[in-house]
């Protein structure tokens, strides 16, 4: 192998953009550059790379501040002599500006108070999905250097998601060859019972290798952490708990390290508790030695671990990629079979932990962020325009008594300045209600997957953020109408005393054409809510394959030490059946290894007896072990042959129902009926199918009517069960009787994920429905928006035309004709603008396509009634001034 | 003792000193390093930068460049180091305030 020199760590490549600009303008640039790089790579070997880049980026803001300072102090002279009399400080005119322009706010409070708001509200929308990408998608875990950590995966062109998924034989390989690595380690997800104190509990946990607290840089609170001493088969019943565990479980007792605790009906010693926070991964609460035994070590096909690595001090993503596909390549030779059409890929942790699909969804949530603030700011926009229209006589004055243009564009932009300043603060606090309400939102039980999200919050960056944000909205924004405002007719506008019809139409045109544009906003983000909010009902209310009403479900998980074999597992369930029925309102009872609904999947290849596949095309399907009525409980209906019986036993020929879809994917236009296959592997029993199901909806995320095989679980039972109960009552009311019935079986097994399937449909659609909500939460600020911005538009259009519909109504025009005229103007506005936006709509309909996994379904009803609330909107905040026109007196009107 | 050409600037004074203190090591990095570190005060780049453009433009010191780094990615660093009239303007400085200072020991050497 050739080893290509370590490269040096390299500095933020922006950063140093911006700092060779800085430096060049005072003719400084190799030196401050030279400097900084060499100070860099001496705070990276002190302190680490991550530090060093902060470091980095402190330097070049620091260096901005000072060149800044620097210029201001170099220019500002030169400036005041030339505009202003000498004497005349740039500090004191901003200050005297500043007081100006605060002072003529106070004069509208309520102008200021709506764009204050307006701006608050769209800003905030920003912060808070800013505040969200940040936290879940940028900077989700608090380890420390987690930029020089890695994900390993085996992957294949054939899974649709990449999974960080590695095989133990492939896992012990890499230990061994890599060079790239400080280390490497794996873990295992392995939640577990703890029995043995008060009453049985299912526990987060992972089963973790040697180096996993080492890579992670994790100290122990007491005790100590696992290392490569325990991960040894035999000597691997050691286990580390996680500060709140501790705290839970033990009152936080010092002497619970060296405490035996039962895992799963075994005895393990505490050796340490974990630092508080540290919930790594995927919200552990206890760590075991991965401890691998030889079968599991000469593994190569079951892909079941995570793998993590820290990267040595001098490689990068790109040598370590490098490396591992050279270690990966000679595995493909030497183990083939095994390891076929897979590549391996190296990840940056981040990127690999990130929930699949975040980025699509986020970025969705800032588009629409993005327009909410549009919208905000072309309000903002129109109401400047209308303030400088009232403003008019005070600007013409000044201009008449030498003020020049730029100084009065100044004067309107240090005024929408302070509007966003004030704004600023109030918009953090919108982005904090929202993290608010958004963590509440989303159920435990889901955001153990979502790094990130517990710690999701106001960050400095955050403020930042939101303070450069109203900035550039405030000059944006306010620019327009500046520049509109400080050009009146100076003659007319003196004269009439600002009442006039034309020098105000140029301004009405740019008012009117800021309505078109802020409609045409409106509806792509109105469409974007309702296919989100309507795609999210359909899969909590809609169709789900099967009857959730009525339905109470509980999980156990058989330890294997003391259900080793099947006949202990199926006597188990058995006696558990037995107890289940006989409690008060259980109307029936049936055993299953996956619920619809629930946070596990079991999938088993599938072949088709005389149908020979190559082994990298053998597919996997969803598999379920169930009791004998499990079908006829669910209600899951049978399309074709029978259902399972009592005498599908053990002893019986091995049968199997399978699901429509999977019937229709291998036997297209056949029936399935009598079709035999193997689950499993070549070496299980030949299977008969006796009958074909209807699909179900397991999760939408990625599980909808997916091919899926019953088996009875008399013929394989399982350690792992849900037990499902069917009453005519509530459901609810059946969850005591449910643990009864598990205690009375064996008072040691924890009774876990115990829920009506109507609570566990809205748990596993919680993030779906969160985001409908979200965009639902957009749709409505938007829709209020666009509607403030007509009614503005259209109560100012008629207060400036009262002469003119005076005159109408003294010439005889009736009120609905007045009012035909003034709907019509707010019609053709609206029209306009939903013409365009619908262009816009379908563009964004096709982006939640692919960013929301199918589930959303642009359809043109739902697309006609959005433009037709938005019209109705519309139309109505249109009324009010129109009607307001009908009333004007002519006598009143003309003699004004 | 030589009248010298020019006064210096407290910052100045303190540049000519770090320079000095650094020996033939006198580049920006340990200047400012040590400036940061005797002074104790932060020691702005720009600041300095300016300041030692000023201090040659007076001819108080002189500057070469040496040989492009890998570790500064390939540029040089600027060597200084104080000429005769920097020296001059030096030791009329601490003449100045050692005059200043006579009598005040009690005060001044106080803690």
């Amino acid at each position: 192998m050739t080893s290509t020199p370590p490269s040096p760590p390299e500095p933020p490549r922006l950063a140093e953009r911006l700092v060779r600009e800085l430096a060049s303008r005072r003719g400084w640039r190799d030196v401050t550059t030279g400097d900084l790089r060499e100070e860099f790579q001496a705070a990276s070997a002190e302190r680490g790379s991550r530090a060093a880049r902060r470091w980095y980026w402190r330097e070049t803001a620091l260096l901005f501040l000072d060149t800044c300072h620097h210029l201001l102090r170099r220019t500002a002279g030169a400036i005041a002599a030339l505009v202003r009399p000498p004497g005349d400080h740039l500090m004191r005119t901003l200050l005297r500006e500043s007081r100006l322009a605060v002072r003529s706010l106070i004069r509208q409070p309520l102008v200021s108070a709506v764009v204050v708001l307006t701006l608050a509200l769209g800003l905030g929308a920003n912060a808070a999905t800013f505040g969200w990408i940040d936290g879940l998608l940028l900077h989700p875990f608090t380890i420390p250097d987690v930029d020089r950590l890695v994900v390993l995966s085996e992957n294949s062109a054939a899974e649709p998601f990449p999974q960080e998924a590695v095989s133990p034989a492939n896992f012990l390989d890499y230990t061994r060859e890599a060079r790239a690595f400080d280390g490497i380690a794996a873990m295992e997800f392995a939640d577990v019972t703890l029995s043995g104190t008060d009453q049985p509990e299912r526990i987060a946990g992972h089963k973790v290798s040697g180096d996993f607290f080492r890579i992670l840089s994790v100290t122990p609170l007491r005790g100590r952490m696992l290392d490569a001493t325990d991960d040894q088969f035999g000597r691997h019943r050691q286990v580390v708990i996680s500060e709140g565990l501790w705290q839970r479980r033990f009152g936080g007792d010092p002497s619970a390290v060296g405490n035996t605790i039962r895992l799963d009906g075994e005895p393990h010693t505490v050796v340490g508790i974990a630092p508080p926070g540290f919930d790594f991964p995927s919200g552990s609460q206890i760590w075991a030695p991965l401890a691998l035994d030889s079968k599991a070590a000469a593994n190569r096909t079951s892909r079941y671990l995570t793998v993590v690595a820290r990267l040595r001090p001098n490689a990068t993503l790109d040598t370590a990629q490098t490396d591992m596909t050279r270690v990966f390549g000679q595995l493909t030779e030497t183990h083939a079979e095994a390891n076929r059409n897979r590549q391996l890929i190296v990840r940056t942790f981040t990127a690999a932990m990130v929930d699949i699909g975040m980025p699509q969804v986020l970025a969705l949530w800032q588009a629409a962020a993005v327009l909410v603030l549009l919208i905000g700011g072309v309000n903002i926009a129109n109401l400047l325009l209308a303030r400088g229209a009232s403003r008019e006589r005070e600007l013409a004055v000044r201009l008449a008594i030498g003020a020049s243009r730029w100084q009065i564009v100044r004067q309107l932009l240090v005024e929408s300045v302070i509007l966003a300043l004030v704004a600023t603060p109030l918009a953090i606090g919108v982005a904090a209600v929202a993290f608010d309400l958004v963590k509440s939102m989303l159920p435990a039980e889901l955001v153990r997957f979502v790094p990130g999200w517990n710690e999701m919050g106001v960050t400095w960056r955050l403020m930042g953020f939101t303070l450069l944000a109203a900035l550039v909205a405030a000059v944006i924004f306010g620019l327009l109408p500046a520049l509109q405002a400080s050009r009146p007719a100076l003659t007319v506008a003196l004269r009439d005393g600002g009442r006039s019809v034309t020098a105000g139409s140029r301004r009405h045109r740019l008012r009117r054409a800021l309505v078109v544009v802020e409609v045409a906003l409106a509806l792509p983000l109105l469409i974007a809510s309702g296919l989100a909010a309507t795609g999210a009902q359909r899969f909590v209310n809609g169709a789900q394959g099967y009857d959730p009403d009525g339905l109470l479900k509980l999980r156990v998980v058989l330890p294997e030490a003391t259900y080793p074999d099947p006949d202990s597992q199926r006597q188990f369930a058995e006696k558990l059946l037995a107890e289940a029925r006989r409690q008060p309102g259980v109307e029936m009872a049936a055993t299953t290894l996956v619920l619809p609904s629930s946070s596990s999947n079991y999938t088993r290849s599938f072949l088709v007896d005389g149908r020979p596949t190559k082994p990298e095309d053998v597919p996997r399907v969803n598999f379920r072990t169930v009791s004998a009525d499990y079908l006829r409980l669910m209600r899951i209906p049978i399309m074709e042959g029978r259902d399972f019986t009592e005498a599908d036993r053990q002893d019986a020929e091995p049968v199997a129902i399978v699901s429509q879809s999977l019937a229709k994917q291998h036997w297209p236009g056949e029936s399935a009926l009598g079709r035999r296959i193997r689950l499993g592997g070549d070496d299980r029993p030949l299977t008969t199918i006796v009958g074909i199901s209807g699909d179900t909806i397991d999760d939408w995320f990625i599980n909808r009517n997916a091919p899926t095989v019953y088996a009875p679980s008399a013929q394989l039972p399982m350690g792992s069960i849900h037990l499902v109960l069917r009453t005519s009552g509530d459901p609810a009311a059946l969850a005591d009787g449910a643990r009864r019935a598990l205690a009375a079986v064996d008072p040691n097994q924890a009774a876990f994920s115990v829920a009506t399937m109507r609570e566990a449909i809205r748990v596993r659609t919680s993030g779906l429905r969160f985001i409908g909500a979200i965009m639902l939460a957009f749709g409505v600020i938007a829709l209020t928006l666009a509607a403030v911005g007509i009614y503005s538009v259209m109560a100012f259009f008629v207060a400036q035309r009262r002469q003119e519909m005076g005159i109408r109504m003294a010439l005889g025009a009736t009120a609905s004709q007045v009012l035909r005229l003034t709907l019509g103007h707010g019609a053709r506005m609206a029209g306009l603008g939903i013409a365009i936006g619908a262009a816009a709509g379908l563009g964004l309909a096709r982006l939640m396509e692919s960013a929301m996994f199918g589930i959303v379904r642009p359809e043109p009803w739902l697309f006609i009634s959005v433009a037709t609330v938005l019209a109705a909107c519309a139309l109505l905040a249109s009324l009010l001034p129109a009607r307001q026109a009908t009333r004007v007196d002519p006598i009143v009107a003309l003699r004004e | 003792m030589p009248k010298p050409d020019h006064y210096l600037g407290e910052f100045e004074h303190l540049v000519l000193l770090a320079i000095l203190q650094c020996g033939e090591d006198a580049y920006t990095v340990p200047i400012r390093d040590v400036l940061a570190e005797r002074s104790r005060r932060r020691v702005a780049r720009g600041a300095l930068y300016t300041s030692l453009d000023r201090l040659q433009s007076k001819g108080l010191v002189t500057s070469r460049l040496g040989d492009p780094l890998a570790i500064r990615g390939g540029r040089s660093r600027r060597y200084f180091s104080v000429t005769p009239s920097g020296l001059t303007a030096l030791r009329a400085a601490r003449a100045a305030v050692a005059d200043l200072s006579e009598g005040l020991e009690s005060l001044l050497d106080r803690q």
